[in-house]
């Protein structure tokens, strides 16, 4: 009557494991809420609207051929990808504790699903909100979207480095929980979400340009309007720091993962 | 059979500290023998049941078993208090890769052993302590294990509880073994053959459960001496100090008393005056 568990290979464990704690991940997100999944997308559509509406006045000239609001819902998402993980690793050991329990749930899993859960949802959300204005008679290039799906990967790469560092050290120190509570908000203002790049003085250019996520944000935007103009934006250097970071992260993660087992 | 090689295990204190959970600890356990865990509080049952788990990793040496071991089964682990009873159970299935008809099993097994009603589909941090033991007992052994990890399980069970856990702890011993931490020595004779006996980062193992358990009874009692023997060894306090205290303490508890008295009194009064007979007892006071 009792069953057999069977044994599988590490990769398809980890990968079942993966699926059930995503699927975990949906039901306590959205399971609350009377809208549920559809917040995916009215929770950015929401706060891009707010910020357009307010700052839209003053900016759309600076932006050329793209609108404001899409200009915005570009840095936004991406923004989101980023700042999403590090939030979302702050309580990924503690809001799965119960869990762990199970040998095939090591304490990485949880980071993993819920980094794959924030590039789900983000993801999704820039799509469609790329798709519907499309629809809507935007002229967007789609010649480059495998450039674009690149940017939003290395942003989503550099908030899950930073996610595992930050959730990791959140579970030895409680006050790193308070700090990354205050990255997000200047992030706002130092990654180009709401000015393009090229209007900002040459002193303050060279200064953003060590902020990763303004090269992302940027060539997204470029590659969506080739006529977008921001002048030394790439993509290798944010690379760099998205493997530098999953590398410190992973690192910091194999030397405190017996640390964040222990209740 | 379970091999424990030197195993070490600490956890970090305050200020830079650590404590000594276990030290270089050595054991065996052979297969199909149940083995009770016993030791006093926090000498690190509920620790080592759990690294036999593979839920937490020792901090040197290693444990090396080719049985399917079941994951450690105690008050309070193993779920998640914001999913539902069915939703935790389907989260094991699927980390299980089990195909849809043997999930479906599961789940009639769960419910029937369970047997948690309503509650089988509300959140398990609205559970009472028996009816997550019951949740996580019935679905462990929903599965086949050569070895359940059970750590006080049936303490919190009412009556149906315990009759069925008996019942199936009974056709579990039949093919499987259980380790067994628990404080209740009773159950631990009707349930193992074998023990172990942990104290101060130390671990025996004793072939017979009457040995460890003998073992646990004179490490208590020769505790419950030494307790005594440096009681007396404290230093005296000077009299005039005791004295002081107790005088303190006496003006306390005649105060208190008087209060609860003048209040009882006055309860009688009203209660007498309404019947227009008042009559004050001396006994009362």
């Amino acid at each position: 009557m009792a069953i057999r568990i069977q044994e599988h290979s590490p990769w398809k464990s980890q990968v079942l494991v993966i699926k059930a704690l995503l699927k975990r991940e949906l039901i306590t997100r959205f399971g609350k809420y009377k809208l549920g999944a559809l917040w995916i997308l009215t929770d950015p559509l929401l706060s891009v609207l707010y910020l357009g509406l307010i700052l839209g006045p003053f900016m759309s000239r600076s932006t050329g051929e793209i609108p404001y609001i899409f200009f915005i819902l570009c840095g936004f998402m991406l923004l989101n990808t980023c700042t999403g993980c590090i939030s979302a690793g702050i309580s990924a050991i503690s809001a799965n504790q119960g869990l762990l329990v199970f040998k095939k749930v090591q304490p990485i899993d949880p980071y993993v699903a819920r980094f794959f859960f924030q590039l789900c949802i983000n993801g999704f959300a820039l799509a469609f909100f790329c798709a519907a204005a499309y629809w809507l008679g935007l002229v967007i290039s789609l010649e480059r979207i495998p450039q674009a799906i690149a940017c939003v990967l290395i942003t989503w790469l550099i908030g899950s480095g930073f996610g595992l560092h930050v959730g990791i050290a959140s579970t030895k120190f409680k006050e790193v929980e308070k700090v990354a509570a205050y990255i997000p908000r200047p992030l706002l203002f130092f990654s180009c979400v709401l000015h393009p790049l090229n209007g900002l003085p040459p002193e303050i250019q060279r200064i953003l340009l060590y902020n990763p996520l303004v090269h992302t944000i940027e060539s997204l935007r470029i590659n969506f309007f080739p006529g977008y103009h921001a002048e030394g934006v790439n993509l290798y250097y944010p690379l760099a720091w998205a493997l530098c970071c999953c590398a410190l992260g992973l690192m910091s993660y194999r030397n405190n993962r017996h640390f964040l087992t222990q209740r | 059979m379970i091999s424990i090689r030197n195993v070490t295990k600490y956890y970090p204190m305050r200020k830079g500290e650590v404590h000594y959970v276990l030290k270089d600890v050595n054991l065996e356990i052979p297969s199909h023998h149940s083995v009770a865990i016993i030791g006093p509080n926090g000498s690190g049952k509920s620790t080592l049941l759990r690294m036999i788990g593979g839920a937490e990793a020792p901090n040197s040496g290693s444990i090396v078993t080719r049985s399917r071991i079941s994951w450690p089964l105690g008050l309070g682990i193993g779920f998640q208090g914001s999913l539902t009873g069915r939703q935790n159970i389907d989260f094991v299935c699927q980390i299980n890769g089990l195909n849809q008809e043997q999930r479906d099993q599961v789940l009639e097994h769960v419910i029937n052993f369970a047997e948690l009603g309503k509650f089988f589909d509300m959140p398990v941090k609205s559970y009472s302590s028996g009816m997550r033991a019951r949740l996580g007992f019935g679905l462990s052994i929903s599965f086949d294990f050569d070895c359940y990890l059970i750590d006080e399980l049936t303490s919190v069970g009412d009556i149906i509880f315990k009759k069925k856990a008996k019942k199936a702890f009974q056709q579990i011993s039949k093919t499987s073994s259980l380790i067994y931490v628990s404080h209740s020595l009773g159950s631990l004779k009707k349930y193992c053959q074998s023990g172990i006996f942990l104290r101060e980062g130390e671990a025996t193992y004793y072939e017979k459960v009457q040995d460890a358990i003998d073992a646990y009874e004179a490490y208590i009692k020769d505790r419950g001496g030494s307790l005594k023997r440096s009681a007396r060894k404290t230093p005296m306090a000077s009299k005039s100090a005791v004295r002081k205290k107790a005088r303190k303490l006496a003006r306390k508890m005649a105060h208190k008393m008087a209060r609860k008295m003048a209040n009882k009194m006055v309860d009688k009064t009203a209660e007498k005056s309404t019947n227009k007979e008042f009559q004050p007892k001396q006994n009362d006071l």
